[in-house]
């Protein structure tokens, strides 16, 4: 019996970190995204090809004994077989790595419930954030893990985002699902929740449709210091005024603006205590010749070129794949050939693939060994997104 | 009590400097020993000295003949508020304890770019 992922897996115990691993494909030029399932259980996916598996981490709880809900969802992930072959090899006493067989494709709900389950810890913005986790619940109650710890407290995460905001009428529905996910009712009963759970995920082309977002003419790029942290910034004649949210985020938080074609440092300033700073910038420059980044290290950063670049490198791909995800090809397009000239600047092997997506969305690129990819692969979020990638 | 540190002495000419020459000093500032705020007002100092079209912040103070204003404004962005009109005692001082390394940071570096 085969589990919800799928494809080329290999498993090996690492007894170099302790932990059990298993490989699907190696990251893509946007990085992973995925979430701690159960306890001691990681399952990250290829973010800009997020049908692939990239690895499963499993790590041995402190008594060694496997608690039984993280050890259902081996199973239910590898299947009862795959879970067993996996658990041996530590006890095998050799350093291999096995394969678990060429299974059938992976589940697809299940992958998108990783996605977004990983991009709920990325972005800043709250809306983005709670939309993100109620998407994630409805993944994976479709994937049939919706009895999942994890999933239970994203449904209460997302129910309690932002009390009062008034939700377009795909998000009310999802709300009604992840309350009933926790056996509540929402006491607004304005949307019928009768259909099928994954209609509220896949059933958007009206909403999404033509509607891609764009930087504006004065946004620069802005890279945050953390997962949790968003940074906006906008240039204004010589002046760059950036805003970190939320503002407590900002205590030793310095807004570094770099030039984006050679990464010479622009300009360094602390945020205030209100969130804000105001940094100069040589004159006749445009948003798109910079990048600024909150940074608690701005020496650091200007050192380090390849960590900046792969962060930058990643932030381009996640910005990519998020267009590619809207059917935004030319905005995508345009990102990804940032990314694969952050790669480059970053002297790694992503740089090709990237340039391969330039041409050819990541849904659109498949090689023979590849698993197809699900036929929607748009998210609700990605509409919503105001800040982080 | 230290001395005052004059305000007005500039180590660096606050001339127009070069669009490459600027960028050589800015890596050179990046990469120094120099506190943090230190470099951060050095870089603001030589986007000034740089672009003479720049303004400076409308809400940065005036010297008003008390001090070089491209270093009050290079000061102030990096978050320094020491300005009274008229200064104190203390205020002098805290401004100095920044301009003294700055200073001293800009003519080490505009040295080893120039060589």
């Amino acid at each position: 019996m085969t589990g919800l992922l799928g494809g080329a897996l290999v498993a090996r115990w690492d007894d170099d970190a302790g932990v059990w691993v298993v490989t699907g494909w190696a990251a893509g030029p946007a990085g992973v995204s995925g979430l701690e399932l159960a306890p001691g259980l990681t399952v990250l996916v290829d973010h800009a090809r997020p049908w692939r598996l990239a690895e499963l981490q499993l790590t041995p709880a402190d008594d060694d004994q496997m608690p039984p809900a993280t050890a259902e969802l081996l199973s239910r992930l590898l299947g009862a077989e795959g879970a067993e072959q996996l658990l041996l090899l530590r006890d095998s006493g050799e350093d291999r790595a096995v394969r678990l067989g060429h299974r059938p494709g992976g589940d697809a709900d299940f992958h998108r419930f990783v996605l977004l389950g990983g991009l709920t810890d990325e972005l800043g913005d709250p809306a983005g954030a709670t939309i993100a986790r109620l998407e994630a619940v409805a993944a994976a109650t479709a994937a049939g893990v919706g009895d999942l710890d994890r999933v239970r407290e994203l449904a209460r995460l997302g129910l309690d985002g932002l009390p009062g905001a008034a939700w377009p009428k795909q998000v009310v529905g999802l709300q009604h699902l992840a309350a009933r996910v926790l056996g509540e009712q929402l006491e607004r009963v304005d949307v019928d929740v009768t259909t099928r759970t994954t209609q509220a995920v896949t059933g958007l082309e009206d909403f999404l449709a033509g509607r891609v977002k764009r930087l504006r003419g004065k946004q620069v790029a802005a890279v945050p210091a953390a997962a949790d942290v968003a940074v906006d910034a906008t240039l204004d004649g010589s002046y760059v005024t950036a805003e970190v949210r939320p503002a407590t985020a900002a205590r030793n938080l310095w807004l570094v603006v770099v030039a984006a074609a050679d990464g010479v440092p622009l300009a360094w300033v602390p945020f205030g205590v209100d969130g804000r700073c105001e940094a100069v910038v040589p004159s006749g420059l445009s948003a798109g010749d910079m990048v600024a980044e909150a940074t608690h290290d701005p020496k650091l950063a200007a050192i380090s070129t390849v960590v900046r670049e792969t962060r930058l490198a990643i932030v381009a791909g996640r910005r990519a794949a998020r267009f590619d995800r809207l059917r935004g090809r030319e905005f995508a397009s345009t990102y990804w050939w940032k990314c694969a000239e952050r790669w480059a600047k970053a002297k790694a092997d992503q740089a090709e693939l990237a340039e391969r997506f330039v041409k050819t969305a990541p849904h659109e690129l498949l090689s023979r060994s590849d698993e197809p990819p699900p036929a929607d692969v748009r998210l609700l979020v990605d509409e919503h997104v105001t800040g982080g990638p | 009590m230290a001395a005052d540190f004059p305000d007005t002495g500039p180590a660096v000419e606050a001339t127009v400097i070069a669009s490459d020459t600027a960028d050589r000093l800015r890596w050179k500032l990046a990469s120094s020993d120099a506190r943090t705020v230190v470099v951060a007002a050095a870089l603001a100092f030589v986007t000034f000295a740089q672009c003479p079209d720049v303004p400076y912040p409308p809400s940065a103070p005036h010297p008003e003949g008390r001090g070089d204003p491209l270093r009050w404004a290079s000061l102030w962005l990096v978050g320094h508020r020491c300005f009274g009109d008229p200064d104190t005692p203390a205020q002098r001082q805290a401004r100095s304890r920044l301009l003294r390394p700055l200073d001293l940071l800009l003519a080490e570096c505009w040295s080893a770019v120039a060589a």
